[in-house]
């Protein structure tokens, strides 16, 4: 059953979740919980507060699965879109917005083994610099482009723009990260290593 | 067939992942790539971009262990049941198709004579309604010819059949009677 759960797009589980499937949806939580509370660390810097986001974007899903429509976007997109709404509501509650460069480096939780973390410790402080300083549309549309795997149109689904404002802010990114690498020694070495 | 400058906006865009670009013609795009050096140039750079930037991604991941995601999967799965699942509004007739057969027997069984009892009362209401229609649409037109005479005789101003079979044939007032008659019939014509 599990398998045959597994070979099933997003889209036909969240029919199946439409009609209280539990397995079906638990199916999907195995697909995207992680990476939705990663991206959703991103921005709050804190795993139990992304946590909650989760869970709550997931009863969400479950709740609403059956006013989805395919026509409105992709369930990954639709997945991430509530999330990151979830997320941006938290930090305007939280009004974390101001204080999120400042506390970049002392809050966010990146190590998974010493070595690991020896070099996020090295690398991390300047290419995040390089990253992080970007406006946070720009970032966000990078990160779901290039580490969440979305395409464009998925993209523009999550932040509510167009195809072209989407295509317009990845071009954005893109141009600006390659001008604070160039600006930054150390991030151009390991650009070009 | 898409351009050079269309693909050098690409690469600014969506970076050297073709899988990614929204366009259907990625072989020819390769092929195009290749056989240009600025364009592989580009190519190149932005492929290097993308390594890096995936790599710091992966790098500034932040930790969560398998334990907190079932942790995590468990409590949510325990939430469902309080949820409350909203209802989608659907229309009559999307309903009627998840209705099951036998479902469907049970109200048609009872429907179609009901239906049909429906049909037939409005026919005789309706036939009811259009008689009583009638007496009225004639009280603003005209009598008939049976009913005018009736009023004459009423009125003494026409004499009956059976009085003209009482009188003797030579009996004068039989013809003024009959002028009379005639006279009136003029009149009342003009009136009417």
């Amino acid at each position: 059953m599990e398998d045959k759960l597994a070979q099933l797009t997003d889209e036909q589980l969240i029919h199946k979740i439409a009609n209280c499937d539990q397995l079906a949806f638990s199916e999907l939580m195995s697909r995207y919980l992680s990476s939705l509370v990663k991206f959703s660390t991103r921005y709050t810097h804190s795993i139990p507060c992304s946590e909650d986001i989760v869970q709550e974007a997931f009863i969400r899903v479950w709740k609403l699965a059956c006013n989805w429509k395919s026509a409105k976007g992709s369930a990954k997109s639709w997945l991430f879109k509530i999330v990151y709404n979830a997320t941006m509501d938290y930090l305007r509650k939280q009004q974390l917005q101001r204080s999120h460069r400042e506390s970049l480096n002392n809050e966010f939780d990146v190590a998974q083994s010493p070595e690991k973390d020896l070099l996020v410790k090295e690398q991390s402080s300047q290419l995040h610099s390089a990253l992080f300083t970007l406006p946070e549309r720009q970032r966000t549309s990078l990160t779901l482009f290039l580490f969440n795997g979305l395409n464009g149109k998925e993209v523009a689904s999550v932040m509510g723009l167009t195809l072209e404002a989407s295509e317009s802010l990845l071009a954005r990114a893109r141009r600006n990260l390659k001008k604070k690498i160039k600006e930054e020694p150390f991030t151009k070495r390991v650009v070009n290593s | 067939m898409i351009n050079r400058e269309q693909i050098l906006e690409m690469l600014n865009c969506y970076g050297a992942n073709l899988a990614q670009w929204p366009c259907d013609d990625k072989d020819a795009i390769t092929t195009v790539i290749e056989n240009d050096a600025m364009l592989s140039e580009a190519f190149l750079a932005a492929r290097q971009l993308d390594q890096s930037v995936t790599e710091l991604f992966e790098l500034s991941e932040p930790a969560w262990p398998e334990q907190a995601e079932n942790r995590l999967s468990e409590r949510i799965i325990q939430q469902l049941g309080s949820a409350k699942k909203s209802q989608r509004k659907i229309a009559f007739w999307a309903r009627w198709n998840w209705l099951a057969g036998w479902e469907k027997r049970l109200v048609i069984t009872p429907a179609l004579p009901v239906g049909m009892a429906v049909l037939v009362l409005l026919a005789v209401v309706q036939l009811d309604f259009k008689n009583s229609e009638q007496p009225l649409k004639n009280s603003q037109s005209s009598y008939s010819m049976a009913e005018l005479d009736e009023w004459l005789i009423f009125e003494g101003l026409k004499i009956g059949d059976e009085l003209l079979a009482e009188r003797e044939p030579d009996d004068l007032s039989i013809l003024e009677g009959a002028e009379l008659e005639s006279s009136l019939d003029s009149e009342l014509i003009f009136y009417l």
